[in-house]
């Protein structure tokens, strides 16, 4: 233990050592060309030369502006503007003002400078030349012009007037006529600021520095030079310091190294939205599961350092607010721990837990940004997750009803030309009574055009669904036929109008009539297809339960002799069910039977796939194969279960196989190594176009919604790009590079224990 | 005020690339991208179109440019210190306004002559800076 004389002896050689370090560094930045580039830049202004015209010289001097005469003072005033836009590269745009200044004005001159100039900073010298010729020689802007000029030559450095007026290039036209000392030198800083650049020779000192440790991306070494880099030239090469910046921190962040990631983001400066590097920290925190941290930065950036940043205007603020909110949120709800893995696949309270915390990000997210498309797709995703538990009870089901669609009208109020929240919507408050808020946005579809058959079909859809919201009661029942005679009338060609009867019937049932539906000759051959258009047709108008019963009793009947069925009647059923699907008009009682036959028809299609193959271009087999696909019949929520003919590619080349392997794959939960499926979106798309309305938007739709899954897209569970953090790396190669629990040299490191 | 800048279709950030400031509105961010697709048309610099074309896809969804600058580097992609500094040397950087004014300088002392004259037996010896400077850099 040390006593205090030790202690102030330390201390003492601490301030001495400190001492010496910063006067070498002073030392060193004192001999440096970029300190004495920004000395000699920094004495440089401009000063009015004995009969300098006052017009000239009002450009710098406000006294010699205030002496001008209003027009000339106006004039003066528009060239000063313009060059200060010119000089910060805002291009020829900048020049538009200047088109009221005469070609007698005094400031002509400048304009045609200013013209010139614009090219010689875009790389065009000739032009530059070209425009300068006919500048006075006797006035600054040919001086200015002159220098620019002299700066392109090669042999500048051993330039002299006299070699100058030797030469033969000042006989060109566009070349100075004569120059004198100074508007060498001017020259010469030109270049040297310009087209030498002395920071970019230094600059690439940093590729050279070897790294003193393997796997390391950013050493201290890189970081103490970049320092110095910075001293010497984040004055005049700014841009080329930031990108060092933030290449640096990214390399440390892709690196090893917690402590150099820290010194990174403390030392240098983050990306024009974000430049307390708080992103990227957060980033770091929340893969290191130090979240609290994380959100803590999150907040900061979000409420404090975005809304100050002027020089992004308030949409991209808030885009990137909601973006960053959206991406914490998928990363705090992803798997953390094998227990969050077990929840995640048995769909356990824990991950609702997480996924309630998620649905709070997203919240936020749409809040700031209420464009943000992706944001509202993912909380309805959450709320129908819950809605699939197959343990919900009826309230609790109404409640998450109910919250889904308050999302939607907050959706289609911040996105009116959603197409498929609206569509939903209007289904939702059909449902429950509230018709007139219904008819608005029925309104609205039907008064745009949209490239969606639901859409086109918003007319019938709306007669029909109020026909059935009609049959609710008594009272209302009178109105009923003129609504089913509407929708009758404008049936959609893509859908077929065999149920359309069972309706009817069914409606005359509800009106009292008990032998309606009994009496209804069969519109199928299929007596099981019958029995459940029946029962769909009295539920969808109401028929009271006790007049259900028999209709009930005839589809369990049915379905107790399932095995009996025809593959036919199945397929009938299926395609029935694939019409309702389509229309968004499934009775209640679907779910009682609907899979429990459906799933008789996977077994038997199973087991007959050469019939299946021969039959592929059946309208009916197509409507069988979606109806399978949308009860989730191939996949399993990880992965696809397509039928083993349609395993190979080869068959991905035929729309309907391609549309079921798409839609399989969309329903597929989480995207753990989707097979590449571009072949199948090519299929689609090229499907859509001769199909007809329905299957054309149906196809591009899956197209879309599959290529958004393909597996090169990145998943949302993760930031990707810290090494050290990337818990779940699917490459068993690396698998033995670290140990969590290994107090090896290489392993602390990894886990960037080991200080420098 | 005018928002566009000299385009730089090498840089990485779109606003550059578009010659736009950061704080565009939808509007300029129209009007510039037109003028350029204009000036650079897809059959005669293919590349520059694309450039142009993929800039602009990122400026005008604030949502695509807010995912293009939060995506940080993957250990697959690790930026490379080489790459920004090819990227910068082909952009220079800016000059003050003072500084170009004052390359109109005249020496206080010559003030009463316009022009050093053309004629090498006249012609004062030049101070070259660019010689010290160049030597005190060695």
């Amino acid at each position: 233990m040390a006593n205090k004389a030790q202690k102030q002896a330390r201390k003492a050689r601490q301030k001495q050592t400190k001492r010496r370090t910063e006067r070498q560094r002073a030392q060193r930045r004192s001999g440096s060309p970029a300190l004495r580039l920004r000395v000699r830049l920094s004495k440089e202004k401009p000063e009015r030369w004995r009969d300098e015209r006052t017009e000239d010289v009002a450009l710098f001097d406000d006294q010699a502006l205030a002496q001008l005469s209003p027009e000339l003072a106006e004039q003066a005033s528009l060239v000063r503007t313009a060059l200060s836009l010119v000089c910060q590269s805002h291009g020829a745009d900048a020049l538009e003002p200047l088109s009221v200044i005469s070609r007698r004005s005094p400031y002509a001159d400048w304009r045609l400078f200013l013209r010139g100039f614009v090219d010689w900073l875009d790389g065009k010298q000739d032009a530059a030349a070209q425009a300068w010729s006919r500048l006075d020689p006797a006035r600054r802007p040919h001086r200015i012009a002159a220098s620019l000029l002299l700066a392109h030559r090669d042999d500048l450095a051993v330039l002299t007037p006299v070699q100058y007026a030797g030469s033969s290039n000042h006989e060109q036209p566009n070349w100075p006529q004569q120059i004198d000392a100074e508007l060498i030198q001017g020259a010469n800083l030109v270049r040297r600021v310009r087209i030498d650049r002395v920071a970019i020779r230094t600059a690439k000192q940093i590729c050279d520095i070897p790294m003193e440790l393997e796997d390391a991306q950013v050493t201290p070494t890189h970081i103490r030079w970049l320092k110095d880099f910075t001293n010497e030239f984040g004055a005049i090469e700014p841009d080329l310091v930031q990108a060092l910046h933030e290449v640096t921190t990214s390399r440390a962040f892709c690196g090893r190294y917690v402590d150099i990631f820290q010194q990174c983001v403390k030392s240098f400066r983050g990306p024009i939205f974000d430049p307390q590097n708080l992103y990227i920290q957060a980033v770091f925190c929340y893969e290191s599961e130090q979240q609290e941290t994380g959100d803590k930065w999150i907040d900061k950036l979000i409420g404090e350092v975005l809304p100050q940043q002027s020089g992004l205007s308030p949409q991209i603020q808030k885009a990137l607010g909601s973006s960053i909110y959206v991406r914490f949120g998928e990363v705090d709800a992803a798997p953390h721990s094998e227990y969050d893995m077990i929840n995640l696949m048995f769909n356990f309270r824990g991950q609702t837990n997480k996924n309630r915390n998620l649905q709070k990000y997203l919240d936020k997210a749409v809040s700031l940004y209420p464009k943000h498309r992706a944001a509202w797709r993912r909380m309805l995703e959450l709320l129908q997750d819950e809605l699939d538990d197959p343990q919900l009870l009826k309230a609790g089901r109404d409640k998450l009803e109910a919250k889904a669609a308050k999302v939607r009208q907050r959706w289609v109020k911040a996105l009116p030309d959603d197409i498929e929240p609206r569509l939903d919507l209007v289904d939702y408050l059909l449902e429950h009574d509230r018709s007139d808020e219904a008819k608005k946005h029925v309104d609205f579809l039907a008064g745009n055009r949209y490239d969606n058959p639901l859409v086109d079909s918003i007319q019938w859809r709306w007669s029909l669904l109020e026909a059935m919201r009609l049959t609710c009661r008594k009272a209302w029942l009178s109105q009923v036929p003129a609504h089913l005679d509407e929708a009758e009338r404008l049936w959609p060609k893509w859908l077929s109008a065999e149920w359309l009867p069972y309706l009817q019937a069914a409606y005359e049932l509800r009106c009292g009539n008990p032998q309606a539906l009994q009496q209804l000759s069969p519109q199928t051959t299929s007596s099981v297809l019958d029995a459940c258009m029946k029962l769909g047709a009295a539920q969808k108008m109401h028929v009271p339960s006790a007049e259900l019963k028999p209709l009930r009793q005839a589809v369990d009947g049915a379905l107790k002799n399932v095995k009996s069925c025809s593959l036919d009647d199945l397929l009938r059923l299926a395609s029935f069910y694939w019409d309702l699907q389509r229309v968004r008009m499934k009775y209640p009682a679907y779910r009682l039977h609907g899979p429990k036959f459906l799933k008789r028809l996977h077994s038997q299609l199973k087991d007959n796939q050469f019939v299946l193959l021969d039959r592929i271009d059946e309208p009916l087999v197509r409507g069988a194969l979606l109806a399978l696909a949308d009860d989730n019949f191939f996949n399993d929520r990880y992965r696809l279960q397509l039928f083993d003919c349609f395993n190979s590619p080869e068959t991905w080349q035929h729309h309907v196989v391609a549309s079921v392997a798409a839609k399989a794959a969309i329903q597929v939960y989480m995207n753990w190594g989707l097979p590449n499926l571009r072949a199948v979106i090519t299929t689609l798309r090229q499907a859509a176009l001769s199909s007809d309305a329905f299957y054309r938007h149906f196809y591009n739709s899956l197209a879309d919604q599959l290529d958004a899954r393909q597996p090169e897209r990145s998943t949302p569970y993760s930031f990707g790009g810290n090494e050290a953090l990337d818990f779940y790396d699917d490459d068993d190669d690396d698998d033995d590079e670290f140990d969590y629990d290994c107090d090896c040299d290489d392993c602390r490191a990894a886990r960037g224990e080991l200080e420098w | 005020m005018v928002n566009s800048v000299a385009i730089r279709l090498q840089s990485r950030n779109p606003f550059d690339v578009l010659g736009l400031s950061a704080d565009a509105d939808e509007k300029a961010i129209r009007e510039r991208y037109l003028q350029l697709v204009k000036k650079y048309p897809p059959e005669r610099d293919p590349d520059a179109f694309q450039k142009i074309q993929n800039a602009f896809e990122l400026v005008k969804d604030p949502l695509a440019l807010a995912d293009y600058w939060l995506d940080l580097p993957s250990p697959d992609s690790i930026p490379q210190w080489s790459d920004v500094i090819a990227e910068q040397a082909s952009q220079p950087p800016d000059m003050s306004v003072e500084f170009v004014l004052s390359l109109g300088n005249r020496k206080r002392t010559d003030a009463t002559e316009h022009h050093v004259r053309l004629d090498a037996a006249h012609a004062p010896a030049a101070p070259h800076l660019a010689d010290s400077e160049d030597a005190a850099d060695e």
